[in-house]
C-alpha cells in the first residue's frame, strides 16, 4: 500500500490545500451533489464504479446513506456488472460511465439509444457530470493523499449545500 | 480552459440541463488553467487529446506557447531533444493519470517533486483532473447528449 506522495493537509477548515483551484472544484462537487434529477441508488452504483476503477481507498470506504437499495451483496456485483443480474439501468448506468472513465469511444449508437430509452436527458446529464465529479479522485490517488478514514466502512452523508461528510462506522 | 469560444456540442447540451455545475465546471477550468504556465498546459492539452483520441482546437495564434516543431515531437516523446527532463516528467504523469491512475508509481511523482514544489504537483494533479475529465465529458456527451 503506497504511502502520501506529498504532504497530507493539516486544515480542515478549507477543502484540501485550500488553493484556488480546491476551492473551485469544491463549488463545482457542491453543485453536482445539489442535482436531483438521478436516483440516489444509481449515483451510488456510479460512484462505487469510479471507485474500484480508479482505487480510491476513501471512496470505496464510504457508502451513501441515501442510497438505502445499494447494499453490499449488490455493490459486489460492480466489478463484473455486465454478467451480474444488476438491472438493465443500472448495466446502462455503469456503461455510461465506463464509457467516461474507460473508453469514450464506447460511447456509441447503440449506449446513446439504451441510455436515452432508460434515462431522461436530465439524468443523463447528472450522470456524466456525477462521473466528473467523482473521478476528482484521480488526482487524490495520483498523489497518494486519499486515506480511508478507518478500517471497515463508513456513512458518507451530504448537507444542503452539497458538501460531503464522512461519518460514523458502518457495521 | 478551452482555446475556441464556443462550446462544443456536448457541453452545450448538458449546459441546458444542468446549467449551475457546468457553468462551476467552467470555473474549475477557468482557475485551473490559470495556475500553470501556458506550456504546460499546451503540453497536458495536447498529450489528453491524443491519448484520448481527439485533437485540441488549433488558436492560429503566433504566440503560441509551442512551437509547430516541439508539438510535432508530442507524437514521440519519449527521448525527444526537444522536450526537456521537466517535460518528460511531465508527460510521463499525464500518460500514467490517463490511462490507469491506480498503477501510477511513487516513481512518476517523484520524478515531478525534482523540478516542483508539492504543492504546484498537487496543483499539476488537478489541472490534469480537469483536462483529462472535461475531454472525456465532451466526447461522451456529444455522443449521447447532443
Amino acid at each position: 500500500m503506497s504511502g502520501p506522495r506529498i504532504p497530507l493537509p493539516t486544515d480542515s477548515s478549507v477543502p484540501k490545500y485550500g488553493t484556488p483551484i480546491d476551492h473551485a472544484v469544491a463549488a463545482f462537487a457542491a453543485s453536482v451533489v445539489r442535482q436531483r434529477a438521478l436516483d440516489p441508488a444509481t449515483t451510488e452504483l456510479v460512484r462505487l464504479r469510479c471507485a474500484r476503477v480508479h482505487d480510491c481507498r476513501l471512496c470505496r470506504s464510504v457508502r451513501n446513506v441515501e442510497a438505502t437499495d445499494v447494499d453490499e451483496a449488490t455493490a459486489a456485483k460492480i466489478d463484473r456488472y455486465e454478467t451480474s443480474d444488476l438491472d438493465e439501468r443500472a448495466k446502462v448506468a455503469l456503461r455510461l460511465t465506463d464509457a467516461m472513465i474507460l473508453d469514450p469511444s464506447t460511447a456509441d449508437a447503440r449506449l446513446r439509444a439504451d441510455a436515452r430509452r432508460l434515462f431522461s436527458e436530465a439524468e443523463i446529464a447528472e450522470l456524466l457530470l456525477d462521473v466528473v465529479k467523482w473521478s476528482q479522485q484521480k488526482a487524490s490517488v495520483a498523489l497518494r493523499i486519499e486515506p480511508a478514514p478507518r478500517d471497515g466502512l463508513s456513512e458518507l452523508r451530504f448537507d444542503d449545500q452539497g458538501r460531503a461528510r464522512v461519518g460514523a462506522a458502518l457495521a | 480552459m478551452r482555446m475556441d469560444s464556443v462550446a462544443p456540442p456536448g457541453r452545450q447540451a448538458l449546459a441546458r440541463w444542468a446549467p449551475e455545475p457546468v457553468a462551476a465546471l467552467a470555473e474549475v477550468e477557468s482557475v485551473a488553467a490559470a495556475s500553470v504556465d501556458a506550456t504546460t498546459l499546451e503540453l497536458v492539452r495536447r498529450r489528453v487529446a491524443a491519448l484520448l483520441g481527439t485533437t485540441v482546437p488549433a488558436t492560429g495564434d503566433a504566440a503560441a506557447p509551442l512551437s509547430p516543431e516541439r508539438a510535432a515531437a508530442l507524437d514521440d516523446w519519449r527521448g525527444s531533444p526537444l522536450l526537456d527532463d521537466r517535460e518528460q516528467a511531465l508527460l510521463t504523469f499525464v500518460e500514467q493519470f490517463v490511462f490507469s491512475v491506480s498503477s501510477m508509481g511513487d516513481e512518476e511523482v517523484a520524478a515531478l517533486l525534482e523540478h516542483a514544489t508539492a504543492e504546484q504537483v498537487h496543483e499539476l494533479a488537478n489541472v490534469t483532473w480537469a483536462v483529462d475529465l472535461t475531454t472525456r465529458l465532451d466526447l461522451v456527451a456529444a455522443a449521447v447528449l447532443a
